[in-house]
């Protein structure tokens, strides 16, 4: 992508594998991505796709029994798989920081919202107490939670989800990070409110020119959020290109699928045979991947060959990348 | 013609109690009343589904709990065919309350906690066999054979443990045992919300299929609009216990009349990069159920709200054909 300014986050190779009882996960297995300043990528896929692994990675946040095997998160500059936990500690919260998806389990429930919010900008920036106090409020009133003062002293058991998550937001967004990780971050609310939450991380990454890696299995709100939208399926990368291309000219087979397979809000079903087209058969077991490509035995397109290869990801136009061999992928062996 | 179901005037209320250390007369106080339900009405043909549709807490659970009493109503009539089940199903004579529940049957949202671990998928199959004994019990196995086909499982695997299954596979069990008596109204609460993407549109189309093989009516629950508009023929809108508007599936996605219903809509991010913004948005959150705001109770989060709205508690009026809405100032 000449021209284009150097990515702030690019992710190369990375795999990360759990080591069980039974024998190897590799729920991310030679994933790339990345992503640019000022831009917000889309991670989509089902369960199991290795998204949240993948992104928990960033920040080294994955559980203690993954193992990443290997590959590069540059984030600014540096390799943060090699940096020190010091060094990483510094990083998280403030050069990048994390939205969970569910706001009841990632607060704190014994801190009050004002020791949670200073706690963290007290850490990196050492400032006195009514500073941290002062900004943490000017933060509750920018996410959208009025009255802040009363609430920095409430406990998070009283407040609603939607409010919760407001604050998750705002922890996040403390120390004005370069890029934020939201994984899943409306799952959990219903979608009034997701509406509400989605409005404000589109007003808030405007405002504060922030990077986005939005982790999501919902295609409406990628196609509302994302610039550039990377699928996951079975811990690898099927396809990454910009919002409109992956919806309008998807081309794994994969991706076609997942976009066709899923009832639409907009389009009327009375009166004609009520069939959505669906990917028969369920994503594969990690422990037990299928050799060659992930999703041949539920692609509508594979040849023997899918069977054997496992495709390797290759450009097919400028910004707009696919792993598949029916879409001239070389192998992943091949030179 | 009598309508297959006919659901009228439903209401379950709870009481909140704020119990004091002194258990029993002294330490009780009732604080407030919340209305799950209220005043709930509707009817279903056969081969028909309605869909109800709200967000957390609006009551659509309770509704259908309600309606195959595993929640006692206050009050209300459940009438299949013409009568009135409600008495039945609270009775004491279990020949007839079991007659009424072999008409209707309900779907777990969770296929996990719904089905026995420790019983095999033919066990779990064989229980609605025995406590409706429809049939004689030499035709059991040959019985549960055929619903492991129709549900698209393979009748080998009914010898093993719900944990062997996937999500979506487990689903299928609990469609079947709900099918295993033959009902005519299924009750279907969040099916496929727990089911992966991929998976969800196989057990749409599975609900689509049997519908129209065995013609039976659906009360599909979801929080889940898209798969709503799917599977409906009709779609019932609840707020704060509710129904505000109630109507034919396409009516009320394309041309909604109550302003709870358009916000509701549009609030769906629609899988289409740079789909034009149409949203009608909402102030605030839905408020507790406990302190319902007099008037309309979604006259707080209104834009379209007008003096009359704060006084008067609108009743579902016709808006059409098709649809009926309760709104002072209808879209």
């Amino acid at each position: 992508m000449a021209g284009q300014p150097a990515p702030l986050l690019a992710v190369e190779g990375l795999k990360v594998h759990f080591h069980t009882r039974d024998g190897v996960v590799r729920a991310v297995d030679g994933v790339d991505f990345q992503v640019g300043p000022g831009q917000t990528l889309g991670i989509v896929g089902e369960s199991g796709s290795g998204k949240t692994v993948a992104s928990l990675t960033l920040l080294r946040l994955a559980p203690p029994s993954a193992r990443i095997v290997a590959g590069r998160v540059l984030f600014e500059g540096e390799n943060l798989l090699l940096q020190s936990d010091k060094r990483l500690a510094q990083i998280r919260g403030r050069r990048m920081a994390m939205i969970f998806q569910n706001p009841a389990t990632s607060l704190n429930p014994i801190l009050s919202i004002g020791q949670q919010l200073t706690e963290i900008l007290r850490w990196h920036t050492g400032v006195s107490r009514q500073t941290a106090l002062d900004r943490a409020a000017g933060l509750l009133e920018m996410v959208g939670i009025s009255d802040s003062a009363a609430r920095l002293r409430q406990y998070p058991h009283e407040l609603s989800g939607g409010m919760k998550q407001r604050v998750g937001i705002a922890r996040a967004l403390l120390c004005e990070p370069a890029l934020l990780l939201a994984d899943e971050p409306t799952t959990a609310l219903d979608v009034t409110i997701q509406a509400q939450i989605l409005d404000l991380l589109a007003e808030l990454r405007q405002r504060l020119a922030m990077s986005m890696v939005l982790v999501t299995h919902d295609m409406g709100v990628v196609a509302r959020m994302a610039d550039r939208i990377t699928v996951m399926y079975a811990g690898r990368v099927c396809e990454t290109a910009d919002a409109a291309t992956i919806f309008n000219a998807p081309q794994h087979p994969y991706t076609r699928a997942l976009l066709e397979s899923v009832p639409r809000i907009d389009q009327s079903y009375s009166g004609a045979r009520r069939v959505l087209p669906s990917i028969a058969g369920r994503p594969p077991d990690l422990l037990h991947a299928p050799p060659g490509c992930r999703f041949h035995d539920r692609c509508p397109e594979a040849v023997p060959e899918c069977r054997q290869v496992m495709p390797r990801e290759h450009l097919l136009a400028p910004g707009h990348s696919v792993s598949c061999l029916r879409r001239g992928s070389p192998g992943e062996d091949a030179p | 013609m009598t309508p297959l179901l006919d659901v009228r005037g439903l209401r379950k209320h709870y009481r909140v109690v704020k119990r004091g250390l002194m258990r029993g007369t002294f330490g009780r106080r009732q604080t407030g009343i919340v209305r799950a339900v209220d005043d709930v009405s509707f009817t279903l043909k056969a081969g028909q589904t309605l869909g109800l549709v709200g967000e957390s807490g609006c009551g659509k659970t309770t509704t259908a709990r309600s309606i195959l009493d595993l929640v006692r109503a206050d009050a209300g009539e459940i009438r299949l065919d013409g009568q009135d089940v409600r008495p039945i199903l609270a009775g004491t004579d279990r020949a007839a309350m079991l007659a009424v529940r072999r008409r209707m049957q309900y779907v777990f949202q969770d296929p996990y906690l719904s089905l026995n671990p420790r019983w095999t998928i033919n066990e779990a199959l064989r229980e609605p066999l025995r406590v409706h004994a429809p049939q004689h019990q030499r035709d059991w196995d040959g019985r549960i054979a055929t619903l492991l086909e129709t549900v698209g499982l393979e009748p080998r695997n009914g010898v093993r443990y719900p944990h062997e299954f996937s999500g979506g596979q487990r689903q299928r069990v609990g469609i079947a045992r709900a099918l295993a008596v033959g009902p005519d109204v299924v009750l279907l609460d969040e099916p496929v919300s727990s089911l992966d993407i991929s998976v969800r549109s196989q057990i749409l189309n599975l609900l689509a299929a049997l519908q129209d093989q065995l013609g039976v009516a659906y009360v599909y629950i979801s929080h889940d609009l898209s798969s709503v508009r799917f599977i409906s023929t009709h779609v019932a809108v609840m707020y704060l216990g509710r129904i505000v508007e109630i109507g034919a599936v396409d009516e009320i996605f394309v041309r909604p009349r109550h302003h709870y219903t358009a916000a509701l809509i549009s609030a769906i991010p629609v899988p289409s990069p740079g789909a034009v913004d149409q949203r009608v948005h909402l102030r605030g959150e839905v408020p507790s159920a406990i302190n319902r705001p007099t008037g309309c109770p979604f006259h707080p989060r209104c834009a379209a709200a007008l003096p009359i709205c704060r006084e008067q508690d609108p009743a579902l009026q016709s808006m059409g054909p098709n649809t009926q809405a309760a709104c002072h100032n209808p879209a």
